[in-house]
């Protein structure tokens, strides 16, 4: 169950971070947020158990793939996906570090 | 927004710096790692060789006698054997590895990481025995013959392998919580999402 709680806490933190940059059509905002989390989160998650425990390496490909899907998903330019992705990945990577250290 | 954006990625840094922030967000909170590592019990019986471990994606590491040896989770990892006048004043590296390896003694037996368990899981170590069965020129046999497990209390117990290289797990773990036994909502979930993304939004890209 531990992955479907992180999924939810990933799509709405991600979704805000979609909503500062992009402020209308929230219904798509948050789709796009489910949808891009349920691809990348598990098979992030499931890859650093079992393929490469190294966690810089799979955030960076979490924030290419993402961002690739950003671009697509919300037809923005490269540049305006490239930052939505970063700070998405990089707020829910602090707000990790903050839970682990609160376990 | 651009402050904001600078200020998550100097945190972003700083985690990067502390050792346990490598369990950031992808980390399920309730999992921890095994120390795990492979040992070879007969390795005395073979001085004329080197041995090492091998990994096509990572490298090469060498394995000493007696000692238990772990490696990166990535790639497939394969135990190699090479007589040591083969290898004369040369560097025992990746390189002459790759260049040498007509004259390696592969391993026919392919090692992998152990994977995680629950926090609350009394599993601390696991320390898998290797066998040589066989070393004659190039012809590598090593086979597992014993896991032992350690426990939280100390405790510990062994299990041996079957003729197929497995074992039942340790006792006092719930052994389905492996990562090697894998949840399917792992692969269900990006799949599903893929095909929603793909029939929601590949027609509307399509007709414009």
């Amino acid at each position: 169950m531990s992955l479907i709680f992180n999924l939810a806490v990933t799509i709405v933190i991600e979704f805000f971070v979609y909503y500062l940059f992009i402020k209308k059509d929230i219904s798509k905002l948050f789709l796009c947020s489910v949808l891009i989390n349920s691809f990348t989160l598990p098979i992030a998650t499931y890859s650093y158990y079992t393929v490469l425990d190294n966690l810089i390496i799979i955030e960076i490909l979490v924030w290419v793939t993402e961002l690739f899907l950003i671009k697509w998903l919300f037809e923005t330019n490269y540049s305006k996906s490239v930052w939505m992705s970063l700070s998405a990945n990089l707020i829910t990577y602090l707000i990790g570090i903050i839970t682990l250290y609160n376990h | 927004m651009k402050k904001i954006i600078l200020f998550t990625m100097l945190v972003l840094l700083v985690g990067m710096i502390i050792p346990e922030a490598v369990h950031a967000d992808i980390i399920d909170p309730g999992k921890k790692g095994v120390d795990w590592c492979y040992k070879i019990d007969n390795m005395q019986d073979y001085q004329e060789y080197e041995w090492g471990h091998y990994n096509s994606l990572i490298g090469v590491a060498s394995i000493n006698q007696g000692e238990c040896f772990k490696f990166s989770k990535i790639g497939k990892v394969s135990i190699y054997a090479i007589k040591k006048t083969e290898i004369g004043e040369n560097q025992l590296d990746y390189y002459f590895i790759t260049q040498n390896k007509d004259n390696l003694a592969m391993a026919n037996t392919q090692l992998t990481a152990y994977g995680v368990v629950d926090e609350d899981d009394p599993l601390t170590k696991a320390e898998t025995t290797l066998h040589i069965n066989l070393l004659e020129g190039t012809k590598l046999d090593i086979q597992k013959t014993k896991v032992s497990y350690t426990y939280s209390d100390g405790t510990s117990e062994e299990k041996a392998f079957n003729l197929n290289g497995n074992t039942s797990g340790p006792s006092r773990s719930d052994d389905s919580n492996r990562s090697n036994d894998s949840n399917k909502l792992y692969f269900i979930i990006p799949v599903l999402a893929i095909l929603i993304i793909g029939v929601i939004f590949l027609p509307r890209k399509l007709k414009k």
